[in-house]
């Protein structure tokens, strides 16, 4: 196993080299990179100013070197400064990170709650009422624009009926987990959660009826065992598998997401950030956001095969 | 029309099997059965789809970016509501223009603004039947190109193995971990928003779902019988792979194919929503819902319409993906 985690680890370190080489070299990949940040005739950029941009992208030197030393800055954290603030980029990321986080996470747990327990009422109610409404449920949401449900939602629990805020996420000042906090949550987050709690319940109900089919849940109902303990006891434990190994996929749909959510929502977290740096053509701040969130993903992922292979112990790399 | 005619066929082959429907051939429970049975619903929905994409010019009732700025944000006419402010329109357009000048009275008052009209005075439903071209030219070359992309690599990957296999694994591996949205919101910094853009980023999005099923697939195939005394017969590689190994295939790329389009169609109205796709005032769905945001509370029918209309989409073909798999390939069900 642990030649598995190692060679998994290494995997990981190299889909992040991967992505620093493809966002370099769509950087060079169109003509003049000196236009990325500062286009001809733009405001403020003298003579002098372009010179520096010269020496700081390296562009007399040979592609190769030019790419290595890049690497080499983002290493040592220097990601350089935003065009339009003039701040450091790890400082804009850094304030804006949590915001992302929060959201994420409160997706995911809601996801979870909604998606697993839902599977197995669907797998252990079989053809029944709860079953339909299960998979409608998961259809629905596999199928719905995560912005348009946002603005819906907007749209009825703002607008009209008046029930939640959206447009910021709090003062902040009061208690992390008391309403006047989690009102905020709420919009977004389930807007987020629909369509990865919708995989859950398909992933979940899809285990949980094979499991329910094996020879060992029959052999325990012959035996006499209650119908509660071969759920949970036998069934349960085994389903759980699949689901977690999608985790890791499902957190890159999450962050997908929340770029858009945050758009909709206006939420100050990193999505609305990169979206923001497509309009003012911040080309800085968008690459530390790739990079960001493919190391994210990437440490996800390499979480899921540690856990993956604590879990199911009949799996030998 | 044609989805008519097979609705007709389904059920007169049904009622032979079916002793309920003797008597009364279209019984609710008889029609439930029909419904349950073949995903009727969703072939309605993919056909209206296809028919206003292809003759978008002739069904829609204006131009889609003709515009008039009286209506702005006017309410939708459906159903006769809002009959109160389209009587003061009709007022309002007599009185700003002097009789007789027939161009600055509401053209064809019928059937203006069905659907509302949007900041600009633009007839919401024209934009909305002409997005629905867009959606399906976008939409069907990306799958198509994704599809040829990734079954290439599938094959090629599993037939040749070895350090191939390994390469073409690891790529796969490796753009998995890419986070999508924001590879493609990088493209658009570099080479600026375009319909050829967005259609090379979702090709790029398409193609990776096949490789791992297909090369899967093509490694139980050609230990086959079949497989080896063809090439004992003298057959190429190419003849092999495209007489031999193909066919077999088919069922997986379909329904990996059919299971894909709905991702795709919401990456791209995502995109676009976000002003990384197609740019505007090209009515693609998701640049009608970023267009109308602004507006949705005070002016609700430009995003619940357009959004209304992916929904059901990619609901008709995500319900047809889920169909397609339990009839074609059973042991796919995990593939989701």
């Amino acid at each position: 196993m642990r030649k598995f985690l190692i060679r998994r680890f290494f995997a990981g370190i190299l889909s992040i080299l991967a992505a620093t080489a493809i966002v370099f070299g769509l950087s060079r990949a169109a003509g003049d990179p000196l236009l990325l940040y500062a286009k001809p005739g733009g405001y403020g950029v003298t003579p002098e100013q372009e010179q520096a941009l010269k020496e700081k992208l390296r562009l007399d030197k040979p592609l190769i070197v030019q790419y290595l030393l890049w690497l080499t800055d983002l290493l040592q954290g220097d990601f350089g400064k935003t065009l339009l603030a003039e701040q450091e980029v790890t400082k804009v990321i850094g304030d804006k990170m949590g915001a992302t986080v929060q959201l994420a996470v409160a997706s995911w747990v809601l996801a979870t709650i909604m998606g697993v327990p839902l599977g197995i009422l669907s797998a252990v109610l079989r053809g029944s009422v709860w079953d339909y409404l299960g998979r409608g449920f998961a259809l629905i949401g596999q199928s719905l624009p995560t912005f348009w449900l946002g603005l819906m939602m907007i749209l009825l629990f703002n607008t009209r009926l008046d029930w939640l805020p959206f447009g910021t996420r709090g003062s902040g000042e009061s208690f992390f987990l008391s309403w006047d906090n989690l009102r905020y949550f709420i919009l977004p987050s389930f807007a987020v959660a629909w369509g990865a709690a919708a995989v859950y319940l398909r992933l979940t109900r899809s285990a949980m009826l094979e499991v329910l089919d094996s020879e060992f849940v029959k052999l325990a109902r012959s035996k006499g065992v209650g119908g509660t303990t071969i759920i949970w006891k036998h069934a349960f434990r085994n389903a759980l598998i699949p689901p977690l190994t999608v985790s890791s996929l499902m957190m890159a749909g999450l962050i997908t997401g929340s770029v858009v959510i945050e758009v909709v929502f206006s939420w100050p977290g990193l999505g609305r950030l990169a979206v923001q740096a497509v309009q003012d053509n911040d080309f800085p701040i968008l690459t530390a956001t790739v990079l960001f969130f493919a190391s994210v993903f990437v440490f996800v992922n390499f979480i899921t095969d540690v856990l993956y292979a604590l879990i199911d112990p009949r799996i030998r790399y | 029309m044609a989805i008519e005619s097979t609705t007709r066929e389904t059920a007169s082959v049904q009622t032979d099997s079916e002793p309920v429907a003797r008597q009364w051939r279209f019984t609710p429970a008889y029609l439930w059965y029909v419904v349950r049975r073949w995903p009727i619903i969703p072939a309605v929905i993919l056909a209206v789809l296809v028919i206003t994409g292809v003759f978008a010019d002739q069904l829609a009732p204006y131009d889609e970016n003709e515009n008039d700025l009286r209506f702005r944000n006017a309410p939708p006419r459906i159903f006769n509501t809002n009959s109160e402010y389209w009587d003061n329109a009709a007022d309002l357009s007599q009185a700003l223009f002097t009789p007789g000048d027939t161009a600055g009275a509401i053209k064809d008052p019928s059937n203006r603004y069905i659907l509302g009209a949007d900041h600009a005075g633009r007839d919401v439903l024209s934009r909305i039947i002409h997005g629905a071209r867009i959606s399906l030219v976008v939409t069907s070359v990306a799958l198509f190109s994704g599809l040829i992309l990734g079954v290439t690599i599938g094959v090629v990957s599993g037939y040749y193995g070895g350090i191939v296999d390994e390469i073409l694994m690891r790529m796969v591996d490796i753009w998995y971990a890419v986070p999508f949205l924001l590879l493609a919101m990088v493209a658009v910094i570099i080479f600026e928003a375009s319909l050829n853009l967005i259609i090379v980023l979702l090709i790029l999005l398409a193609w990776s779902g096949y490789v791992r099923n297909l090369r899967g697939e093509v490694l139980s195939l050609k230990e086959r019988d079949y497989v080896a005394s063809a090439r004992v017969n003298g057959a190429s590689t190419f003849r092999i792979i495209a007489k031999h190994l193909l066919p077999g295939l088919v069922n997986t790329i379909f329904v990996i194919a059919s299971l894909r389009v709905g991702q795709l169609i919401l990456a791209e109205a995502s995109l676009s929503f976000l002003g990384a796709g197609i740019p505007g005032p090209t009515p693609a769905w998701g640049v009608l819902i970023a267009d109308g945001r602004e507006y949705v509370g005070s002016a609700w029918w430009q995003t619940v319409f357009p959004g209304t209309a992916i929904f059901l989409v990619v609901l008709a073909f995500n319900f047809l993906g889920d169909w397609v798999r339990d009839r074609l390939d059973p042991r796919l069900r995990q593939l989701d």
